[in-house]
């Protein structure tokens, strides 16, 4: 299976739920600050990567992990995928897709878009890593019950 | 080869592009309002379908034409599917997409949004009227699609 976690700009609620999957963070306690060192492309994504799925990496069951930058139009970039996927001869019901954004988060969207979209990195990021880090049993939880979807589909 | 004639809401510029290309619209006049509103696939198109190509039919060299809405988001959807065909390593794939929506002016776009939006039905009859005022552009887009113009990201 392709799991797909997807946000805004892929640069921070998808990286964190996939980094959270992968193991690389725990998913028992919050994150520390230099925890966010170690999650690949957090606060890195730009805007030549939207619609773009970027592999992460390969879970302990073999699916593989990507994020996905969708903007606002989360149900378009999809159908795309997986209209265009099929069309190339590819079998869409490969990719499982989750919405990592769940609550309005001021901070992160305040941050992020002063790191990403205005490259005020040093002010930006540090906002959006507390932001994150208050969002973190959300994304951890969604994390779990995509690892048991996959799981049954594995059966 | 498959051409994808795109717009906002897949419902009037890339529908008349498409029927131009398959010679269902003519080519050396202005079609009437009838003859707009009788295309079957004219101001039909529904944001739960942006991004879902619809296939129209095949030309005469039997390229596939389609029509596709991409709603605000059309850089975003090129973007998207640019990826796609190169993480499936899709070197000989042949998709090419035409813009029919910057051919069209404000009449249809005022139009197509009362019609889709506002669930106004004269709205289509302003659409149509805006289709005949643009339609040599529209003309000269399908011209271009038949030469193969490659479509830049």
């Amino acid at each position: 299976m392709k799991i797909v976690y997807h946000c805004y700009g892929g640069a921070h609620a998808s990286p964190t739920a996939a980094a959270i999957h992968l193991g690389i963070l725990k998913d028992n306690r919050l994150p520390r600050w230099t925890d966010f060192k170690k999650i690949p492309y957090f606060d890195r994504i730009t805007s030549t990567d939207h619609g773009k799925l970027i592999f992460i990496d390969k879970d302990a069951k073999g699916n593989e992990i990507y994020i996905l930058a969708r903007r606002n139009a989360p149900r378009m970039v999809i159908k795309i995928i997986e209209e265009f996927v099929k069309m190339a001869g590819a079998d869409p019901m490969e990719y499982y897709f989750v919405d990592c954004v769940q609550l309005y988060n001021p901070l992160m969207v305040t941050g992020g878009f002063s790191s990403r979209g205005l490259g005020w990195v040093k002010f930006g990021r540090p906002i959006v890593i507390l932001g994150t880090i208050l969002s973190f049993p959300i994304l951890a939880a969604k994390v779990k019950k995509t690892i048991r979807y996959a799981m049954g589909k594995s059966i | 080869m498959k051409c994808f004639y795109y717009c906002y809401g897949r419902s009037h510029s890339s529908v008349i592009a498409a029927h131009i290309h398959l010679h269902k619209l003519p080519e050396d006049r202005i079609p009437s309002i009838q003859e707009i509103l009788s295309i079957p696939e004219f101001d039909q198109g529904n944001p739960r379908d942006f991004g879902v190509p619809y296939f129209i039919g095949n030309d005469n060299s039997g390229n596939e034409i389609y029509i596709i809405g991409f709603g605000a988001n059309a850089g975003l959807a090129l973007q998207t599917i640019y990826n796609i065909q190169s993480q499936q390593g899709l070197k000989t794939l042949d998709w090419h997409f035409f813009n029919a929506l910057e051919r069209i002016g404000t009449l249809t776009k005022i139009g197509g949004f009362l019609s889709r939006n506002l669930k106004i039905k004269s709205g289509k009859y302003l659409a149509a009227l805006g289709i005949q005022k643009s339609y040599h552009r529209l003309l000269e887009l399908v011209k271009s699609a038949r030469a193969c113009e490659l479509k830049e990201f």
